[in-house]
């Protein structure tokens, strides 16, 4: 039943006995991903926010783009390639971990420690790429663009560490093993998302000026 | 193995039994609502001195020695921000939504009992850190509760050194407990609903805290990102929202950040804000309107209808508050509309809370004149709202009392009334025994009379152009003498009504072990919570078999039926029909 047939429902009618179709069906409950869905919603509105911020900061005068122009760092950014690679493989193995737990297959953990692996290699990389920043001078606070920067690697960190918390509370339960392939489902369903976010904000970090005037100009700045 | 929570299994085994988990790290939902209800009331008061001590200052200028410009700052600050999030938010959310969601929807418990107790601690840790801004050199912050940048980190403002910073901290922590209780709220009432309770079942409670936690969750990321940012720009130094700028003669390294990017942020947290107050309160009274007057509620689909709309609505209305910062015209023009249509289905749940009660068989018991003592104060709070949502009204009005008065009278008044109405009414439920009936209605007479004369004459103020948020008038030509003595008049009538809150208090102490028993079911309703096998419901609150649902929640004075209310949880089978509806059915 979509979501408008349901509104229009007229609660006040009586059901003849025994025919109320909402005492027949008992539907499967998964509330544990209803949370998850939440959950998305909240960060994607913490992220287009800040989004949107960026993009208005970005119109006023003393924003200087990180990329665009040969000089500036994120340029030619070959680290934050790399980083981004470790990333996906990270999903990858997230996503073999759960068709091995589908198939009720023990070969999970391997697959679990080598996304948790590539994560950390992940945070690992971006740790290196702001002590490259702050070595050649690109601080927090010498530029909007690389406040923002810093902020939103910041975040997105803190997504990941909390996504890998959630998959140690997940491996701790794997004695239950379809308990347990339902819970890695939602894990690899946030690691996904993370990943998805990632390109975006890696899109937008490595854009140049000219894309900022275009985009902000899209947003009515 | 299925994925059916606690609240599906009457499982014995798993009730607390030291004083400890019961009552302390309790994760029984009605004891963390009890917990969330007593800190959010207890923080109330404390802005309620507050606000008292506004008035002295007002009322009475020159009189009092301790109150300085940054005192009173400070003040308007804490008073607001305390009332708005520490108060009314968890109040109603944290108290209420926690207490009735699994009582009124026919589940055990929330789905994530942990991670509800999780959400009260991580309140209690943020109303702390708040309180703590008191105790800090300079004191809490004095920068107004919409804590604008670049004033509310700079130098001159009170408590720019440690009170904003606790402040911005505090916000942020009591977004993450808001997210944790959030999130369990919306899926409760979507995965936990006992069999039959079908969406459109669900009593207007339920709808108004559902669609107003949903709110919550999408927009107080709004507030925690706008707090992360400033919280950068005063510690870090960076310039998200501080322009480049001379303070006490000096360029400070600040440079090119926009404080009104700050304020869209703000207000877009900052008006469905009003609505995560609002839509709780609409769907309590609506409930308390229907079991007191006898008569199901009026158009109850164009209620959920239009608690749904306002919803939807609250999200592009936001920057109505900031007519006076500078935009676009057209931008102006645009949320000027989008104001004046969300009225629409306002003013249509105003109808049928009105239609509600016509002709319907009205008990004026105490709930029920804070009810309908609500209809009036959110009638008249609407209205002005209306002025101030057209930008050519707006512009001479505001930032004058007018706006004060809209208001308090809108989002202070009415959601406090709701809530006076609702502990009257569930305070049985909730303790088994009522509150005393003459102290309460000498409470809403006092508190109705009292805040209309404490607001009514803040419009003429307005008017005038009195200024709000200043210390002191100062001589201006255009404010007459008399209005001195009008604020002299607002400022005896809001003390009487601060002290008769003290009344209410002391009849809640008193009411808890000397009111009279109130059985189960007091008032005659038809909802789920009033039908549980002990009272106060025990953990696990359905005993052994949780109840089914047969009907909709508003089966009052059914034509034919003897009782004239049908509890959600009766078949027909076991309705019993008066001797005139039996005869009639022979006749056929």
């Amino acid at each position: 039943m979509s979501v408008i047939s349901k509104l229009r429902e007229k609660p006040w009618l009586a059901h003849p006995a025994g025919m109320d179709p909402a005492l027949q069906t008992t539907a499967q409950r998964w509330p544990q991903r209803t949370a998850l869905l939440f959950m998305l919603a909240i960060s994607t509105v913490l992220f287009f926010l800040f989004t949107i911020t960026f993009l208005g900061r970005t119109q006023l005068p003393d924003f200087q783009a990180l990329a665009g122009e040969p000089w500036q760092p994120l340029t030619r950014p070959g680290l934050l390639w790399l980083n981004t690679l470790w990333l996906l493989l990270s999903s990858v193995a997230m996503q073999l971990a759960l068709w091995q737990s589908k198939r009720l297959r023990q070969k999970v953990s391997p697959w679990l420690a080598l996304a948790t692996l590539l994560l950390l290699l992940f945070l690992a990389g971006q740790w290196q790429l702001w002590q490259q920043l702050l070595a050649q001078g690109y601080a927090l606070r010498t530029n909007p663009a690389n406040s923002y920067f810093y902020l939103f690697t910041a975040v997105h960190g803190l997504h990941l560490l909390a996504g890998l918390l959630a998959l140690a509370k997940v491996w701790w339960q794997r004695r239950a093993p379809v308990q347990f392939s339902r819970s890695l489902q939602l894990c690899t369903t946030y690691w996904h998302f993370l990943f998805v976010v990632w390109l975006l904000l890696f899109a937008l970090l490595t854009s140049s000026a000219d894309t900022y005037n275009t985009l902000a100009a899209l947003c009515g700045f | 193995m299925s994925h059916i929570a606690v609240t599906d299994q009457p499982d014995e085994s798993k009730h607390p039994h030291s004083f400890i988990t019961r009552y302390i790290w309790s994760q029984d939902h009605k004891v963390i609502a009890i917990q969330y209800g007593i800190t959010a009331i207890f923080v109330g008061l404390i802005a309620l001195l507050l606000s008292a001590l506004m008035r002295l200052q007002l009322g009475f200028p020159d009189t009092f020695s301790f109150i300085d410009p940054s005192a009173y700052l400070q003040f308007v600050t804490m008073h607001g921000m305390i009332m708005v999030i520490y108060l009314l938010t968890a109040l109603l959310l944290g108290g209420f939504g926690n207490y009735l969601i699994p009582l009124m929807i026919g589940a055990r418990d929330m789905v994530f009992p942990y991670l509800n107790m999780l959400s009260y601690w991580t309140y209690l840790l943020s109303v702390i850190v708040l309180l703590a801004s008191f105790f800090v050199v300079g004191g809490p912050t004095g920068a107004g509760w919409t804590l604008y940048p670049p004033q509310a980190i700079l130098p001159g403002t009170p408590g720019a050194d440690g009170g904003i910073v606790l402040m911005l901290v505090s916000l942020a922590i009591f977004i993450v407990a808001f997210t944790m209780g959030g999130l369990n709220y919306v899926t409760t009432i979507l995965q936990a609903r006992t069999r039959g309770m079908t969406l459109m079942r669900m009593p207007l409670t339920i709808w108004g805290i559902f669609i107003a936690t949903i709110l919550g969750l999408l927009a107080f990321p709004a507030l925690l990102v706008s707090a992360i940012m400033m919280l950068l720009d005063k510690v870090a130094g960076t310039s998200f929202f501080m322009p480049a700028l001379l303070s006490l003669g000096e360029q400070l390294d600040y440079s090119g950040g926009s404080p009104i990017l700050f304020q869209h942020l703000f207000w877009f947290f900052g008006h469905p804000e009003v609505y995560i107050v609002a839509l709780p309160a609409f769907g309590m009274v609506s409930d308390v309107l229907a079991t007191h007057a006898r008569k199901n509620i009026f158009g109850y689909r164009m209620m959920v209808w239009a608690i749904v709309a306002i919803g939807g609505l609250s999200f592009v209305v936001w920057a109505h508050h900031m007519y006076v910062s500078g935009m676009n015209p057209y931008f102006g023009f645009f949320f000027a509309t989008t104001t004046l249509i969300i009225a629409v289905p306002t003013a249509l749940k105003v109808y049928n809370w009105v239609l509600t009660l016509w002709r319907g068989n009205i008990h004026l018991t105490t709930p029920m004149l804070f009810a309908i003592g609500f209809i009036f104060t959110f009638v008249h709070g609407g209205l002005t709202g209306l002025f101030l949502g057209n930008v050519v009204v707006d512009l001479p009005l505001s930032d004058t009392y007018f706006v004060v008065a809209h208001f308090h009278m809108v989002m202070g008044v009415s959601p406090i009334m709701v809530l006076f109405a609702a502990i009257y009414h569930w305070f049985p439920k909730v303790t088994g025994r009522f509150l005393h009936e003459g102290w309460g209605k000498f409470h809403f007479w006092a508190t109705f009379l009292g805040t209309y004369a404490v607001y009514l004459p803040m419009h003429y103020l307005g008017f005038l152009g009195v200024p709000r948020r200043y210390f002191a008038m100062g001589g201006s030509d255009f404010i007459p003498e008399s209005a001195q003595s009008l604020n002299a008049g607002i400022t005896v009538s809001a003390i009487i009504v601060g002290v008769v809150q003290l009344i209410f208090i002391a009849n809640l102490i008193w009411s808890l072990r000397k009111g009279k028993p109130a059985g189960s079911n007091p008032w005659q309703a038809t909802t789920l919570e009033w039908q549980t096998e002990h009272t106060p419901p025990g953990h696990g609150n359905w005993g052994k078999t949780v109840p089914v649902v047969y009907r909709w929640a508003y089966d009052y004075s059914v034509p034919g039926v003897k009782a004239d209310f049908i509890p959600q949880n009766v078949p027909n089978e076991q309705l019993q029909y008066t001797d005139e509806q039996l005869y009639r059915e022979s006749q056929q």
